[in-house]
């Protein structure tokens, strides 16, 4: 047991995100025992990305995990761990990071004020990028479906400008936007300014349920054209209301009732490869289709793109090759629409190159405890021919 | 008792120390409140919880966008006479069909 004010300073430092990510993993292992196909697929999903949790963040998950800590009486008053001074999550909120619930909305906003605060950490002059909105924008806009100008001027007023979730118009890319679907599954928005397209990040895209989430979507868009037009007049220049609506193709699909974790790293890094920090050149290998990490090729001297990276299924064709193809570009371009305009770089090809020795590493490594492995089986197998011979 | 119900703001206001707060719900209904500058806000969301049979955990209190704390005061908040508290229930999702 740890006295609350220690529990609150940890929660002072801690990753929302990565902490979803980590139990979410923890979940896998537990149901993969129960299916042998589940335990194949989950370990190849898992794996390359598993972070391990640090003693801050196991302190917490105990704290939210334990019955011990479950305490009597009305769970709202009496413990809430803070995030910010505006933005917490009270210990009956938190238990909603469980395995297979649903969870709360209180929780999505303390991963967006997280996201925001690394986010402004990158941008000294707080002309940051990558604006990302609570919840309660899109669910305001939904909510209000007139939008009166007190509506607009009270939402511009709670959460834009810089004291708020955004910053400068002009610098503006991208904006995410975390939605509700009906109450019952959860998606992100994405207006990216540059491309003038929104894009939709569904964990559980469905031919009847796609289209109301695209009209769900265009209803927030033209919503944030109001504020956007309110808040920043003249600089704001751009209709986003005009923008094209699309589906994210290839992003990564819940399994059942996930779709939460999705949606905060659909925000954060999965879906968008492209726009983390510049800590190396190079993303991870992706997971291909049959979730298993791709494999960094070159292509061959013939084709017209020789000599370019490219990630592919490591599967033989005989073997059921899953056709998973991604150009293997440096962090920070944008996703190239006419991939024969890229040409590598030499700077370029360093980081490809350390990309490609990290995950030939990892491979020596995963081969290496296999034989580790087999060499046991091999020495327990002898012992009991020894012992019965 | 400080978060007693009251009809819309009449005339004086003999205890300056006394502010009225609407409480404004998802639909629109609104509840009005009158509550000392120095009483937690504790009270209020209590006592807005019961008259709308609500589970207190499944609410979140809101002022100007910020999440409102149950130990918070007006005066800590510097909320004025009239001024507006959002109240809304906590949206929640997973996926479909299961639970």
């Amino acid at each position: 047991m740890w006295p609350i004010c220690q529990l609150r300073e940890v929660f002072d430092n801690f990753d929302v995100a990565k902490f979803a990510n980590g139990y979410f993993q923890q979940d896998l292992n537990l149901k993969s025992q129960t299916s042998i196909f589940t335990q194949e697929k989950m370990h190849y999903a898992t794996t390359p990305r598993l972070i391990p949790l640090d003693d801050e963040e196991k302190l917490l998950t105990q704290f939210i995990f334990d019955p011990a800590w479950s305490f009597n009486g009305d769970g709202y008053m009496h413990l809430a761990l803070f995030c910010s001074e505006r933005y917490f999550a009270s210990h009956f909120e938190l238990c909603s990071l469980k395995p297979k619930q649903w969870i709360l909305d209180v929780i999505i906003n303390l991963v967006v004020v997280q996201l925001t605060n690394l986010e402004r950490s990158f941008h000294k002059s707080n002309h940051h990028m990558m604006w990302y909105l609570p919840v309660t924008v899109s669910r305001q806009i939904l909510g209000y479906p007139k939008l009166a100008e007190d509506d607009l001027i009270k939402m511009c007023h709670n959460y834009f400008g810089e004291t708020n979730f955004t910053a400068d118009i002009r610098h503006c890319s991208r904006i995410y936007i975390p939605t509700n679907d009906g109450g019952s599954h959860w998606f992100c928005i994405k207006v990216d300014m540059k491309t003038r397209m929104t894009y939709i990040f569904d964990s559980k895209p469905a031919s009847r349920s796609n289209s109301f989430r695209k009209q769900l979507t265009r209803k927030v868009i033209l919503g944030l054209h109001k504020v956007l037009r309110l808040q920043y007049g003249a600089d704001y220049q751009q209709d986003v209301s005009k923008f094209n609506i699309a589906n994210v193709e290839r992003q990564p699909l819940q399994d059942d009732t996930d779709c939460q974790q999705m949606c905060c790293s659909s925000s954060n890094n999965r879906g968008d490869n492209v726009e983390k920090a510049e800590v190396s050149l190079f993303d991870p290998a992706p997971n291909c289709y049959c979730w298993i990490q791709a494999d960094l090729k070159i292509t061959g001297s013939f084709s017209r793109n020789k000599g370019k990276l490219y990630f592919t299924c490591t599967k033989m064709p005989t073997m059921g090759r899953c056709g998973f193809f991604s150009w293997c570009l440096p962090r920070g371009s944008l996703a190239v629409v006419d991939s024969t305009e890229f040409s590598m770089e030499d700077e370029g090809h360093v980081g490809v190159l350390q990309t490609k020795v990290d995950m030939l590493e990892q491979q020596l490594q995963t081969t290496k405890k296999l034989a580790n492995r087999l060499i046991w089986c091999l020495l327990v197998a002898m012992v009991v021919i020894c012992l019965r011979g | 008792m400080s978060a007693e119900e009251k009809k819309p703001p009449v005339g004086d206001q003999a205890q300056s120390n006394q502010i009225n707060l609407k409480v404004k719900s998802q639909e629109g209904n609104e509840v009005f409140f009158r509550i000392k500058n120095n009483t937690q806000l504790k009270k209020l969301m209590t006592a807005y919880c019961e008259r709308q049979s609500l589970d207190a955990k499944a609410i979140v209190f809101l002022f100007d966008g910020h999440r409102i704390k149950a130990e918070q005061t007006p005066e800590q908040l510097g909320m004025e006479d009239g001024d507006e508290i959002d109240a809304m229930l906590h949206q929640t999702g997973g996926g479909f069909g299961e639970m």
